[in-house]
């Protein structure tokens, strides 16, 4: 089978969204299909316009930026290009694996007879509304041959958002490829000094200012516990500024991006993975933590709580509310024992709920269905 | 109050648009709102943008493609009706005498009503998820991707 894998940013660009899509490539190029991915370009950081991801052909198109352009004739000029890579690949089946502004060159350019389209819905559903019909979201949900949705709060959105489309729509929790260090690791949960880790892009949605704020409280009733940034983005400024004035020193620390391997290294690290998230759709950071068992602490939005169970796997707390964000860290601190209960849980179900060969199966026979469908219509 | 013997003009201060290839692509710039328009819709949108009346071109429009004129002019009320309503064009005061429109311009295929396409969340996808990291925070190799061709 050929398919032509639709996703709005890639690797090396990062972000939940982009890593699981560099992953799923490599998953199921390494299952034998034939796979081609389409990207837009983004002028944070140069690229070729064709490159290669675990053997399948990336292409990358200026789509972003002929959008911000406001230019009319670099629009139709990109559109033409999609067009012609869509003729040119032609492929069983288009994977449109969240959305973004560039989605709007797929829409424009789905002339019939078109191959089926299978849409991943991630968090996108979470923060975009409905508008009479007239968005890139709802076009997209209402021309898929069918859409997946990573999250039970994701399908939920999307059915509401798209009724008419409710009975192509499915759940399909994301798998997380697991990395040696996340077999053999034993996560730090008996450290002397308890490590706290965010990891993430450092944007409002994430919650990584409650994280400093609960860990204020925190700091002052277990000395010894120290907290640690991993990611990037344009609220670091702010957070930098919100320990320092906190008086939180050195015992908060902004380590930048890290690359896979040291994801998985401070996460062998890691007390406890604190997640205070506004928005969610399903982290695959928490499903990582959960491999490497380690409990997370985080808030009731979106699909988090499909991921970490309240009380089994580690503690929910609704947004915003720092107070009982410290209070739940700090009870799980003073609890090694239900730290290492909670851990223990949190690794065995994540085996059995977002096991990878689990994800890449259950994504190659929706792939084969959707184009059946498409054959027999 | 729009009609027939009315004539419109884009908001033009407001908006980049083009024809291209029997399309009309007409964004807001000041919404971030795109707005696309194809075969006869780009027909309506470049001969309002020329300031024709939109009875003469209801009546090219039927002309050319053999359709009643009650059709092609309630097609072209209706569209401008939408053009107005998202505040694209605007009333062009002291509309012009009535124009002749060279039809043969226009590509001959099947008819089909004017559809006026609206993608209003442009802006706030592009607002979601900033790209990280930027070309200055890239501190790693690629697990497995060959950029280099």
């Amino acid at each position: 089978m050929r398919v032509l894998f639709w996703s709005e940013l890639f690797w090396p660009h990062v972000g939940g969204v982009e890593i699981l899509a560099a992953q799923t490539v490599e998953g199921l190029r390494e299952r034998g299909l034939d796979v081609a991915v389409v990207t837009s370009h983004d002028d944070s950081i140069l690229l070729p316009d064709q490159g290669d991801h675990a053997g399948a052909p990336v292409y990358r198109l200026p789509l972003r930026a002929a959008l911000a352009s406001g230019d009319v004739d670099e629009l139709m000029r990109q559109r033409r290009r999609v067009g012609q890579l869509k003729t040119e690949l032609a492929v069983d089946l288009v994977h449109v694996f969240g959305l973004g502004p560039s989605t709007l060159f797929h829409l424009q350019t789905q002339r019939a007879p078109h191959p089926p389209v299978l849409v991943t819905m991630h968090g996108e559903v979470l923060r975009g509304g409905a508008d009479r019909g007239d968005t890139v979201l709802e076009k997209t949900l209402a021309s898929a041959s069918a859409v997946l949705c990573v999250s039970g709060a994701v399908l939920d959105a999307t059915r509401a958002l798209a009724p008419e489309a409710a009975a192509r729509t499915s759940l399909l929790y994301s798998g997380v490829r697991p990395t040696a260090a996340e077999v053999l690791a034993e996560p730090g949960i008996g450290n002397r000094e308890p490590l706290l880790l965010c990891l993430g892009r450092f944007v409002r949605d994430k919650g990584f200012d409650l994280a400093i704020a609960a860990f204020a409280s925190i700091a002052e009733a277990i000395p010894a516990a120290r907290l640690v940034l991993a990611g990037d983005g344009p609220e670091r400024a702010a957070l930098e500024a919100g320990a320092a004035s906190l008086g939180l020193g050195d015992r908060v620390r902004f380590v930048g991006w890290v690359d896979a391997d040291q994801v998985s290294a401070l996460l062998a690290a890691t007390s406890v993975l604190i997640m205070p998230s506004r928005r969610e759709g399903l982290p695959l950071v928490a499903i990582q933590a959960a491999q490497m068992g380690v409990p997370v602490v985080g808030t009731s939005a979106g699909g988090l709580p499909e991921v970490v169970v309240a009380g089994e796997t580690g503690l929910i707390v609704a947004p915003e509310d720092t107070e009982a964000l410290a209070t739940s860290i700090a009870s799980l601190l003073r609890d090694r024992d239900a730290m290492q209960r909670m851990g223990g849980a949190a690794r065995e179900r994540a085996d059995d709920v977002f096991g990878w060969e689990r994800y890449l199966a259950a994504t190659e026979r929706v792939y084969a269905e959707t184009v059946d469908r498409g054959r027999s219509s | 109050m729009l009609s027939l013997d009315s004539a419109l003009r884009p908001r033009a201060e407001d908006l980049v648009a083009k024809v291209l290839d029997g399309e009309a692509l007409i964004i807001n710039m000041a919404t971030g709102v795109y707005y696309s328009t194809a075969t006869s819709g780009a027909f309506i949108w470049e001969h309002i943008a020329g300031g024709c009346r939109l009875r003469d071109i209801a009546a090219a429009l039927a002309a050319r493609y053999g359709i009643p004129l009650a059709r092609a002019e309630a097609d072209v009320l209706e569209l401008a009706a939408k053009l107005l309503e998202e505040k694209l064009v605007t009333p062009c005061e002291g509309a012009p005498a009535t124009t002749a429109i060279d039809v043969s311009a226009i590509p001959l295929s099947a008819y089909e009503s004017p559809e006026l396409e609206i993608y209003r969340d442009i802006g706030h996808l592009v607002a979601l998820d900033p790209p990280m990291p930027g070309l200055k925070d890239l501190p790693w190799k690629g697990p497995s991707d060959d950029t280099s061709s």
